[in-house]
């Protein structure tokens, strides 16, 4: 259980908000020839302006991130590997991207119906009480109803599922944070039938692991059970968790050179003797869940829930308004801008002096904000209206996402016969997210003005194009206000599923059927000045109908050895993000809207036996017409532009073993292998449309069939060493990662780019490979042991439960986690290296310490 | 434990959670107080060291200080900041962008000048942190980069006075460059007036030349990124107040904003030319004219003539469109002109034409006019002028020139009147409604 704590931990969704720069471009130099110009005022004037893009780093920290966690119940050697020894790589299995996933609570989905991502901040902090879960694989049995196509964790967190117990529990790490304090208190049934399970933590107490990082969060739960007499199981839960995440930003190579170590972050800076990191993420998501199951009879059950959630998630990122970049890894602050030699040694010789020029100067955003006073005409869109008063250069901008989700599900189960079993689920659903921007902190100055920069460079002289809500013009805006977007996404989602399971003397079989439908709704709550018509109140509704069939067939050659075969199909619909090209601003689409088929086929051999668990499996899945949307500056239309994609295929093939072996009574070798192949498997179309504008400037192909899936490595192995003598056991690990690429950027790999540039060279090999990142060796120490005492004037024994686990035992610093190559991307000079990709790095050696007693 | 502690120790346990919680706000650093640093080099020393072409490395341990004058907030100045002492000014050219947030106009700053680079550029001295050589034949100061700032740059005190040297235009010398001056009577060449500032549409620099009365040129020269370039100069004569700057033999005075440009007064007149009558309407109310002396009176037709801008200008206009009257005859009469005290005096004026289609306008002049609401009883005596004429779709774009309309033959105190005459009937082919503007009424003489 207390393994359970930490991979979870390490995994953080973010809700990566990017700024990027606008610029206009270097044009030729003007030389004498031209007698008009002094070199102070060349024509090549930049701008400076932030950007928000949401895919460049969601890319790659959005997914990767989801491993379900520890399989108490069907404990599966290779999945059991994958979520405490190969997270360090960000390894997914099967290379399925998080949305492929799922976790349920009590039959309630806690995927996110925008994005199919689990909302694992939900429940993170929780393990004393969400280890009582089953992760069961998609294609496979269908007892337990239709799920997603790769794992899903089914949690039960009803107070009578609970392990009856009083806990006390700490932890001490170097990891997301180094304290954590838990209490937990768990009643059975007492006479009257009630049981009831109540459980809080506490999390922080510093710097993480990365400089300038930390986690502070807390989480309850509190779960009330009533059996009645007539068969019923009345259950409520009540569960919350708040975290506050200080982030790691990616890096980019030279950074870490200039630092001297991987362990660099550009995301924070000194404000007087503290390290305030810009780029914070806040969530808190509590819920609740009411639901009683109901066995008329030992045949069959009834389950009905009712699920409410209703919370906020929200991401801190720097907004600056004409005037320079605050980031300190901008590229134009780096030594490889400067073209001259000596000046490039200068600059990396002064960072080597001055290393606060790698973070961000707080004190100067302060100051230029203290100093700029200025005087806003109309302001609040009152003529002749004025406002006088410090507006900000800087702010510290939250991106704002409010959810209210409700969900009804309810469940059949009966045995028809001694054979067959059926099942039948329904669920209805029903989100509302509100996205909005606002100011969170305003960094000394007094005001900020509701416009849109962009606009502003782009329609000279406009005074309603620069507006971001016309019905507010020249809004004067303070600490906690709403700006730049605001907008509703209403989903709604109903499904029903059957599956019928039916098992003889020699063989099982299965068969299920899964149909939903999905409406999606974009209410605009502001009339954008460059779209009045398209910004403003709701779009039209759009609607998905999708049906999914599996199967599968068990043959049992022994009461030991079973050997399997299952499909899928399914087909599902799209997500929001991927359908509208740029919801914040307005309510366009992609031109061509398609769900998402997926076809997959898996067969396998299992053995168990008392000295050996050995599971060995084939699979194949083919992915077709997925869509993507990315938001990023495209240097060659020198503007903001958002990159459709659609019709992206993937294909995903390997084969997965995992055995575990006792060599005698005390000492046990596991192996772990997952080698797949994941592939790109088409030349998605691609349409660019302009941020500013909704013109489609260009369309064409994305030439990245065979292209790699990225984001996880795709080969994984792992051998384990165990020791176990009574209660007390040491594990000694070692895992192997290969075939890892890099998140790629599409616009390198169009005719469009690659037009002028000799098929062959190097040039051309550059811009088209794919970098794959290096092979990794690491290894993992655990060791633990229970002991039972009876304390002073104590009736009962009590336990105390002394876990270590120590990772990356070599101390590597140098391990990529993942990476992506920046969207952005010079055209006039294709040098790729002008922005290179950024990565991730893993932690070097970590350590945790947990110690609980059992009273 | 009773049932009552174990439910305490819960919510307490709870309560404890939320507070550890909390957030507390971030302590907002100190004021910015930079270190004490003296200057012992002034600008001019610095400049004197420079031989033009050639390319200066600064070895020794030296520091000028002085006072922005100019910053790039609203991008005339691209990538540099100009500071200034009471010797002279100097150029500095920084890569970097909005500059003014570190460097804004008024603030103190020190330059320790150890390893910098000083250069020129087609004559105007700057300095940088090293020298471009790509193009051998046009070697370039490099600006600094932005992690080198703190280096070379010490921010002192804000808010510092600016004071711009008054200087003639004939002054203006290489020891004046980079400085912040100052120059009366200048007004933009006959040709320029009107000009926006610079392309801003295509983002192209302008020069437009300036003239002093007393003689000699200059140009203002304006980036096209300049957050101004799209306005248009003033008209009139005034003062200018500029960073000097030079490009090759070209004097350039470059502005930071357009309220550096006053030019408010009247327009340089040539020696002995007088005055006698001058009215470009800038001054009026927009409506009906009424103000400065002049006059206007329907005859028939009730319409008068109107003050209307555009592109901020103002004129003096007239149609009979939409009045729906079979005759419209308008007067427009000047305040009195004395011709006792000159000689050789002359008449000019401008007119446009729109929507042509024969409606007429005339200038009149007369001895006995007095003044009064029925000018069509005085004795009026047509003089030939240059009409606007022929502008069928539109508004002429232009201002077609009167011509000098000599007014030599009368004496006395004489009175101006512009007669229009068209119609509006309901028949179309009986239409005369043709728009005049009118504009820049002078009378001269010696």
């Amino acid at each position: 259980m207390l393994r359970s704590l930490w991979p979870l931990l390490l995994l953080c969704v973010c809700n990566n908000i990017h700024a990027q720069r606008y610029h206009r471009a270097d044009k030729e130099k003007n030389r004498f020839t031209d007698s008009t110009a002094a070199s102070l005022l060349k024509e090549d004037q930049w701008y400076d302006l932030p950007i928000i893009t949401l895919n460049e780093t969601e890319r790659t920290t959005g997914d990767g991130v989801f491993v379900p966690g520890l399989l108490m119940a069907n404990r599966d050697v290779l999945y059991t590997m994958a979520a405490f020894h190969f997270s360090v790589k960000r390894f997914r299995l099967r290379g399925y991207a998080p949305d492929m996933s799922g976790a349920q609570i009590n039959g309630l989905h806690l995927n996110d119906p925008e994005d199919g991502n689990p909302q694992w901040s939900v429940w993170s902090g929780l393990n004393e009480v969400t280890k009582n879960n089953r992760v069961i694989p998609g294609t496979g049995t269908a007892e337990l109803g239709f799920t997603n196509l790769g794992n899903t964790m089914l949690m039960d967190l009803r107070a009578s599922r609970q392990r009856e117990q009083l806990l006390f529990s700490t932890t001490f790490s170097n990891r997301m944070f180094r304290r954590r304090i838990s209490f937990t208190r768990n009643r059975s049934f007492n006479k009257k039938g009630w049981a009831s399970a109540f459980s809080v933590n506490w999390r922080g107490a510093g710097e993480s692991h990365f400089p300038g990082t930390d986690q502070k969060g807390g989480g309850y739960y509190f779960a009330l059970d009533k059996q009645t007499r007539e068969g019923h199981l009345l259950s409520m839960v009540i569960l919350g968790n708040s975290v506050t995440t200080a982030r790691q930003g990616p890096v980019l190579k030279e950074s870490m050179q200039l630092n001297g170590n991987a362990f660099y972050n550009p995301y924070w800076g000194w404000q007087g003797s503290k390290k305030r990191n810009a780029n914070t993420n806040r969530s808190h998501l509590p819920m609740l869940v009411l639901s009683d199951e109901y066995h008329p009879d030992n045949q069959s059950v009834y389950t009905v829930s009712l699920g409410l959630m209703a919370g906020r998630r929200s991401a801190t990122a720097l907004d600056w308004y004409n005037a320079p970049d605050p980031r300190p890894d901008y590229y134009r602050y780096l030594p490889s801008y400067q073209t001259d030699s000596l000046l490039r040694n200068g600059v990396a010789e002064e960072i080597g002096d001055q290393p606060s020029l790698l973070q961000i100067n707080w004190h100067r955003l302060y100051d230029v904000n203290r100093n700029s006073r200025e005087t806003l005409q109309d302001a609040d869109g009152i003529k002749g209206n004025l406002f006088s008063g410090l507006r900000a250069r800087y702010l510290l901008a939250e991106r704002i996402t409010d959810t209210w989700k409700a969900e009804f599900s309810m469940g059949y189960t009966t045995r028809i016969s001694n054979l067959v079993t059926i099942n039948a689920d329904a669920y209805l659903q029903w989100q509302q997210t509100h996205r909005y921007n606002s100011i969170r902190d305003l960094l000394g100055a007094e005001y900020s003005v509701d416009w849109n920069t962009f606009a502003e460079n782009d329609y000279p002289g406009n005074v309603n194009a620069i507006q971001n809500n016309l019905h507010h013009p020249n809004r004067v805006l303070r600490e906690g206000d709403r700006y730049g977007y605001d907008y509703l996404v209403n989903t709604a989602r109903a499904g029903i599923t059957g599956t019928v399971t039916a098992s003889w003397q020699k063989m099982d079989g299965f068969a299920g059927i899964s149909l939903s439908t999905t409406e999606y709704t974009r209410e605009g709550k502001m009339r954008n000045g460059l779209f009045p018509f398209h910004s403003y109140g709701r779009s039209a509704t759009l609607s998905f109908t999708n049906l999914s069939v599996k199967t599968g067939i068990n043959y049992k050659i022994n009461g030991r050895k079973y050997l399997y075969l299952q499909a899928m199909a399914m087909s599902r619909a799209p997500f929001f993000d991927n359908i509208f090209i740029s919801p914040r601003t307005r309510d366009s689409q992609q031109e061509r809207v398609t769900g998402e088929t997926i076809l997959t086929a898996e067969t396998g051999l299992i053995l168990n036996s008392p000295k050996l668990k050995f599971r060995v499996s084939a699979y194949i899945t083919g992915q077709n017409d997925g869509m993507n949307v990315l938001t990023f500056y495209h240097d060659a239309y020198r503007s903001l532009v958002n990159y459709a994609l659609s019709g992206i295929d993937k294909m995903h093939y390997g084969t997965e073993l995992g055995a575990e072996y006792k060599l005698t009574g005390k000492w046990m070798v596991q192996l772990g292998v997952s080698a797949g192949r994941y592939y790109y498997s088409s030349r998605p179309a691609f349409s660019v449309t302009a941020d500013n504008d909704a013109f489609v400037l260009e369309k064409g192909r994305v030439y990245m069939k065979n292209f790699r899936v990225e984001g996880t490595p795709q080969e994984a192995y792992g051998l384990g060493l165990s020791y176990q003598h009574n209660s007390s056991y040491l594990n000694l690990f070692a895992s192997y990662f290969r075939e890892h690429w890099l998140a790629f950027n599409p616009i390198r790999r169009t005719y469009q780019a690659m037009e002028n540039v000799v098929e062959g060279s190097e040039q051309w090999s550059r811009m088209i490979a794919q970098e794959k990142l290096p092979e990794q060796l690491t290894l993992d120490l655990s060791g633990g042991c229970s002991f039972r005492l009876r304390l002073p004037g104590s009736q009962h024994f009590q336990t105390i439960l002394l876990y270590v686990g120590v990772n990356n035992l070599l101390n590597k610093k140098d391990i990529l986690s993942g990476g992506y190559e920046q969207l952005r991307f010079d055209a006039d000079t294709r040098n790729v290296d002008k922005f290179p990709p950024k990565y991730f790095y893993a932690m070097g050696l970590n350590y945790s310490v947990n110690i609980s007693f059992r009273l | 434990m009773t049932k009552k502690q174990q439910y305490r120790m819960y919510i307490w346990s709870t309560c404890v959670l939320f507070c550890l919680q909390c957030n507390k706000k971030f302590d907002e650093p100190p004021v910015y107080r930079g270190p004490d640093i003296h200057p012992n080099r002034s600008i001019r020393e610095l400049r004197n060291r420079h031989t033009p072409g050639n390319f200066e490395y600064l070895t020794e341990d030296q520091v000028i200080e002085g006072i922005v004058v100019a910053d790039d907030s609203r991008d005339n100045f691209y990538k540099s900041v100009v500071i200034q002492d009471s010797t002279g000014g100097i150029t500095i050219r920084l890569d970097g962008f909005g500059l003014y947030t570190d460097y804004p106009v008024g603030r103190r700053l020190a330059v320790k000048l150890k390893d910098l680079w000083m250069g020129d550029y087609a004559g105007m001295v700057q300095l940088g942190a090293g020298v471009d050589r790509s193009v051998p034949a046009y070697p370039e100061i490099r600006p600094i980069p932005v992690p080198l700032f703190n280096r070379f740059l010490v921010k002192k005190e804000l808010n510092q006075p600016v004071v711009p040297r008054q200087v003639r235009l004939d002054e203006l010398a290489d020891s004046l460059q980079s400085c912040l001056v100052r120059i009366d009577q200048l007004e933009f060449a006959v040709n320029d007036t009107g000009k926006t500032y610079a392309d801003a549409v295509n983002r192209i620099s302008s020069n437009l030349t300036v003239k002093a009365c007393g003689g000699g040129s200059a140009y203002v020269r304006t980036s096209g990124f300049a957050r101004f370039a799209s306005a248009r100069v003033p008209r009139g004569n005034g003062s200018i107040t500029a960073v000097y700057s030079v490009f090759r033999y070209d004097k350039q005075l470059l502005i930071r904003d357009t309220a550096d440009v006053q030019l408010t007064g009247l327009r340089c007149r040539p020696p002995g030319i007088k005055e006698l009558l001058v009215e470009d309407f800038e001054q009026q109310a927009n409506g009906i004219v009424q103000d400065h002396g002049w006059k206007t009176i329907a005859e028939s037709g009730d319409q008068l003539f109107l003050i209307n801008t555009t592109q901020n200008n103002r004129y003096a206009e007239i149609s009979a469109f939409a009045t729906g009257k079979p005759v419209v005859v308008s007067w427009l009469i000047s305040p009195p002109v004395n011709l006792s005290n000159s000689a050789n005096e002359i008449l000019r004026f401008v007119t446009k034409d729109g929507y042509d289609n024969g409606a007429t306008l005339q200038v009149l002049v007369s001895g006995n006019y007095d003044g009064a609401n029925t000018p069509w009883k005085a004795r009026w005596t047509p003089l030939r002028a240059l009409m606007a004429k022929g502008s069928v779709p539109s508004i002429n774009p232009g201002w077609v020139s009167s011509g000098d309309i000599s007014l030599s033959a009368f004496s006395g105190t004489v009175h101006l009147a512009f007669r229009y005459e068209g119609a509006d009937p309901a028949s179309v082919f009986d239409r005369r409604t043709t728009r005049f503007l009118l504009d820049e009424v002078r009378v001269l003489g010696n």
